[in-house]
C-alpha cells in the first residue's frame, strides 16, 4: 500500500512539474526560457544516450555527431539557397519545417543504423572507441561540405512551423493572458510537447520486452542469448533508436540556436552527455532528465547571477570566477555522485521506489547487476 | 461488499490535483507582471534613447572568455578596455552619461554564449567586445536581428559584410600582405622563393590564406599551403613537408602553441627560415617555454595595433593604466588593442551623441558617418565609410623580444605596402 501511495505521489510530483513548466513562459524571462530550451534539448538527447549507453551498456561517444546530422539535416532540408557571407553559398531542400524535421531524425537514425554492424559486434570501451572516430568524421564534413552545413559559420535553421503556425517573433502575432508570445515562448512548448513525448516512448519501451531484454544483455550477453534474445539485434536496433533522440535533440539545438555552427558539435559534447546520464542515474529515464537540466543549467545560472555570488571574482579580476566556479561544482559533483550515488541524481529524489514489478528502469545500485556493469564500463 | 479501487482513487487525485495546479496558475498567470523584451526607443532631453541607455549611464555589453582557451587574451582585452572607459568617465563620460560594461564569461563556449545574449541583449546599447569565431558565427542572426553594434574580437575579412560588425584594425589577409611585402623589401625572400603557409581549418586560417595567395601571385612566389586544425599541438610533419620542398620562409596562422611548435622544429632540424605570423599567433608566455631562443631568433609579427610596449602616445597611455591597475599581471597586446578598440566604439558613441540619437538605428548610422578614429597611434586611422572594406590596410611588424614589454618589439612601424592597396576585399561593396 505505500508503495502504491508513493507511486501515486511521484506521479503527483511529475504532472505538477509540467503543469509548473507549462506556465513558466507567462513569468520569466529570455535568459530562462533559452536556458529551457537547451534543457529540452538536452534531455531529449539524454535519453537516447541513456538507452544505449546506461540500459544496453554500450559505451557511445558518437552521440555529438548524430546530434550534428538531426541539427544539419533539419538546416538543409528546410532550408533555401542562400549566399551565408565568405564567398559561401550553401543549398537547400525547401521541405515544410515539419517534414524536414521528420527527415533529419529519420536521417540520424540511418547513420546509426550504418554504424549498428559495428556497434553490433563491438562492446564497453572497443565500442567507445570506435563511435569516437564517428565525432572526428563529423567535424572533418562540417567543415568542408560547405554548401550543405555553410563550413565554420554554420547556416540558419528555418523557424518551425506547424499548419501555419510559425515559431517565430511574429506571424500570426500572439499574446496570451497579456503576455506577448516571441520565438522563445512558443519553441519552449514544442520542447516541452516533444520531451514529455520521448520521455512516455522510452519508459514504456523500457518497461517491456526490449527493456528487459537489454538489461539482460547489460548484465550478460551470455545469459541474454541463452534467454532467447537476439542480442547483435537488440543492440543495433537500441543504437538505432538512441542516435533518433540525439537526431531530435539536435533539431531542436537548431532552432534554438537559431544558427548551429560545426564548433559545438565537439567530442566535449559528448562527453557532456554522458556527464548527464551518469550524473543523473545510468538506466534510468527521469535520471537522464535530471542529470540533463543539472549539466545544462549549472555553468549557465551560475554565470547569470556571477554579479551576485560576492565570493566569486567579477570578470577582469584575478581569482576563481563564476564559469571556474560552476566547473569545480560540476567536476565535484560527478566524483560525489559515482562515490556515495552510483543511482545518480535519481536514485536520490527517491525514484528507486519504482524499482518493484517489471518497472526496472534504474540499476539496484547496490545490486550485483550494478557492480558488474561498472567493471565493464568504468565510465 | 463494495470494493474501492485503490489504483482509480488515486488516479482521480492526482487528476484533481492536477487541474488545482492548473486553476492557481491561470489566476496567478492573469497577473503576471513579465515585461516584453528589451527597452523600446525613447526620446529624453530631445535625445533619442535605446536599450541600456538611462539619463546617467550607458550600458555596453560585453561576451568574452575569462574562463576558457582565449582566457589570456580575453582578460586583458577587457581591462583594456575598462581601463580607457574609466578614464573617459572621469572625464565626464558621453552625452553626460557613463559608460558601464556588462562582462559576461562564455569559456568559448557556443552554448554558454547563446544561451547569455538574451539576457544581455535587453540591457545594453550595442556589444563592445564579442570574442571567438564560431561565437561570432553562431549569433550572426541574433545580432542581424536585433541591430547590435558591436566589436568583433576577430580580423577577418569575410566578416565585413555585416554592416553591425565593426572590424578594429586591418584583416588577416592584408596583415600577411604587409608582411610578405617586408620581407621582400629586407631581401629575406624573392621571386622564384617557395614560401610555406600553415594555417588552421576556420575562418581565422582561410582569411590568412587569401592574403598569402594574393601576395605569392602578385610577387612571383611559389606557394605551398599546410592546412591544420586547431587542436593539433605539433606541426613537425608540416615543417618536414615545407622542408622538402625548400622553403626560403613559412608563414603561420596559427594558434600560439602551434607557433611555438613551428618555431622550436624550423631551428631543431636546421632548416632556420624565417616565420612571419598574424596577430593571433603570439602571446608573450611562449618566450618563458623551451621554445622561447628559436622565437626571439625567427619570429616576427603582423600586425594593425601596437603591440603592449609600442611608443605611441596611446600606447603608453594605455600601458602606464595598465600598470598602476594591475602592477603584478603578465601583460601583453591585448590591453593595448582593449583600450584602443573602446576608444574607437566611443568615437561612434560620440558622434551618435551628437546626431541626438542614442539608439541602435543611431549607432548604426554615426557607424557609417565615421572616418576617421583617432587612437593616438596605436591603431592607424580607421574609416568606416565603405561597407565591406577594411577600416585600414595598414600594418606594422614586430619581432619576439623577451627584453620588450610584453615580448614584442616594433621593427617595421604602421604602413600600408602598395601591395596591400591594390588588394580587393573579397566582401568588397556588400554590407551596406
Amino acid at each position: 500500500m505505500s508503495e502504491l501511495l508513493r507511486r501515486h505521489a511521484s506521479r503527483a510530483v511529475i504532472i505538477a512539474l509540467v503543469v509548473v513548466l507549462a506556465a513558466l513562459p507567462l513569468y520569466v524571462g529570455a535568459f530562462w526560457l533559452q536556458l529551457g530550451l537547451f534543457v529540452f534539448a538536452a534531455a531529449i538527447g539524454a535519453i537516447g544516450l541513456n538507452l544505449v549507453t546506461g540500459t544496453a551498456g554500450q559505451l557511445s561517444l558518437a552521440h555529438a555527431f548524430f546530434l550534428a546530422i538531426g541539427a544539419y539535416g533539419y538546416a538543409y532540408l528546410s532550408g533555401t539557397a542562400t549566399s551565408i557571407g565568405g564567398g559561401v553559398v550553401v543549398d537547400g531542400r525547401e521541405l515544410p519545417p515539419l517534414l524536414a524535421a521528420a527527415l533529419a531524425v529519420a536521417l540520424a537514425g540511418l547513420a546509426g543504423l550504418l554504424f549498428s554492424p559495428i556497434a553490433g559486434r563491438l562492446r564497453g570501451i572497443y565500442l567507445g572507441v570506435a563511435s569516437l572516430s564517428l565525432v572526428f568524421i563529423g567535424q572533418h564534413v562540417l567543415l568542408n561540405a560547405k554548401d550543405i552545413t555553410g563550413g565554420f559559420y554554420g547556416r540558419n535553421a528555418a523557424p518551425f512551423q506547424l499548419f501555419g503556425f510559425t515559431f517565430t517573433d511574429e506571424d500570426p502575432d500572439l499574446t496570451v493572458l497579456g503576455v506577448r508570445f516571441g520565438q522563445r515562448e512558443r519553441l519552449w512548448y514544442l520542447g516541452l510537447v516533444l520531451l514529455i513525448l520521448c520521455y512516455l516512448f522510452a519508459t514504456n519501451v523500457l518497461r517491456g520486452r526490449p527493456g528487459r531484454a537489454l538489461q539482460t544483455i547489460r548484465d550478460s550477453e551470455i545469459a541474454a542469448a541463452t534467454m532467447g534474445v537476439n542480442v547483435r539485434a537488440y543492440k543495433a536496433w537500441a543504437f538505432v533508436l538512441s542516435s533518433m533522440y540525439a537526431g531530435l535533440a539536435g533539431v531542436l539545438v537548431a532552432l534554438a540556436f537559431q544558427r548551429p555552427v560545426p564548433d559545438y558539435f565537439n567530442l566535449t559534447l559528448s562527453i557532456t552527455y554522458l556527464a548527464m546520464i551518469v550524473i543523473g542515474g545510468l538506466g534510468s529515464v527521469r535520471g537522464a532528465v535530471i542529470g540533463a537540466a543539472f549539466v545544462t543549467a549549472l555553468p549557465l545560472v551560475l554565470t547569470h547571477y556571477s554579479d551576485h555570488l560576492t565570493f566569486l571574482a567579477q570578470p577582469g579580476e584575478s581569482g576563481v570566477g563564476a564559469a571556474d566556479f560552476a566547473k569545480y561544482v560540476y567536476g565535484g559533483l560527478v566524483i560525489v555522485v559515482i562515490l556515495v550515488a552510483p543511482g545518480g541524481l535519481a536514485g536520490l529524489f527517491g525514484a528507486r521506489g519504482r524499482q518493484t514489478g517489471v518497472t526496472t528502469d534504474q540499476p539496484d545500485p547496490t545490486g550485483p547487476s550494478s557492480s558488474v556493469m561498472v567493471k565493464e564500463d568504468p565510465l | 461488499m463494495r470494493t474501492r479501487n485503490p489504483y482509480q482513487a488515486g488516479t482521480r487525485r492526482t487528476l484533481r490535483a492536477a487541474l488545482a495546479c492548473a486553476t492557481v496558475v491561470a489566476l496567478v498567470a492573469a497577473c503576471s507582471t513579465k515585461s516584453n523584451g528589451g527597452g523600446s526607443d525613447k526620446s529624453n532631453g530631445g535625445i533619442k534613447t535605446g536599450p541600456g541607455v538611462t539619463d546617467s549611464t550607458i550600458t555596453l555589453g560585453v561576451l568574452t572568455d575569462l574562463s576558457g582557451v582565449f582566457a589570456v587574451l580575453g582578460k586583458t582585452v577587457t581591462q583594456g578596455a575598462q581601463l580607457y572607459f574609466d578614464k573617459l568617465n572621469k572625464d565626464g563620460g558621453i552625452c553626460g552619461r557613463q559608460i558601464k560594461l556588462l562582462v559576461k564569461d562564455d569559456g568559448y563556449d557556443v552554448q554558454k554564449a547563446v544561451g547569455l545574449y538574451p539576457d544581455m541583449e535587453s540591457s545594453v546599447l550595442g556589444m563592445e567586445q564579442l570574442l571567438g569565431s564560431p561565437i561570432n558565427a553562431a549569433l550572426k542572426q541574433n545580432i542581424e536581428t536585433d541591430k547590435m553594434f558591436t566589436i568583433p574580437v576577430s580580423w577577418a575579412s569575410t566578416i565585413l559584410d555585416n554592416p553591425n560588425n565593426m572590424i578594429v584594425g586591418t584583416t588577416y589577409d592584408l596583415e600577411l600582405i604587409n608582411g610578405i611585402s617586408w620581407m621582400v623589401d629586407k631581401g629575406m625572400i624573392k621571386r622564384g622563393d617557395a614560401v610555406g603557409h600553415i594555417y588552421l581549418e576556420g575562418e581565422y586560417g582561410e582569411d590568412g590564406y587569401l592574403g598569402s595567395k594574393f601576395a605569392a601571385k602578385e610577387l612571383g612566389l611559389k606557394l605551398v599551403g599546410q592546412k591544420i586544425t586547431a587542436t593539433a599541438t605539433d606541426v613537425s610533419t608540416q615543417i618536414a613537408a615545407l622542408k622538402n620542398q625548400g622553403v626560403k620562409a613559412i608563414l603561420l596562422t596559427t594558434t600560439p602553441t602551434q607557433t611555438a611548435s613551428a618555431a622550436a622544429v624550423d631551428a631543431a632540424t636546421g632548416l632556420n627560415v624565417p616565420l612571419l605570423g598574424n596577430n593571433p599567433v603570439f602571446v608573450p608566455q611562449l618566450l618563458g617555454t623551451a621554445a622561447g631562443p628559436a622565437l626571439e631568433k625567427l619570429l616576427y609579427v603582423a600586425a594593425s595595433f601596437e603591440p603592449y610596449s609600442g611608443d605611441s602616445a596611446g600606447a603608453t597611455a594605455a600601458r602606464s593604466a595598465f600598470e598602476s591597475k594591475y602592477p603584478t599581471a603578465v601583460p601583453n597586446g591585448g590591453s593595448t588593442w582593449g583600450w584602443g578598440g573602446a576608444e574607437a566604439y566611443a568615437t561612434v558613441l560620440k558622434k551618435a551623441c551628437d546626431n541626438k540619437d542614442l539608439t541602435r538605428d543611431g549607432l548604426q548610422k554615426a557607424f557609417r558617418q565615421t572616418t576617421s578614429v583617432d587612437t593616438d597611434g596605436i591603431l592607424p586611422s580607421l574609416d568606416y565609410s565603405n561597407p565591406g572594406d577594411p577600416p585600414t590596410r595598414e600594418a606594422l611588424v614586430s619581432k619576439a623580444d623577451k627584453s620588450a614589454k610584453g615580448g614584442l618589439d616594433v621593427v617595421q612601424p604602421l604602413k600600408a605596402s602598395d601591395l596591400a592597396k591594390k588588394y580587393v576585399a573579397p566582401e568588397h561593396g556588400k554590407g551596406g
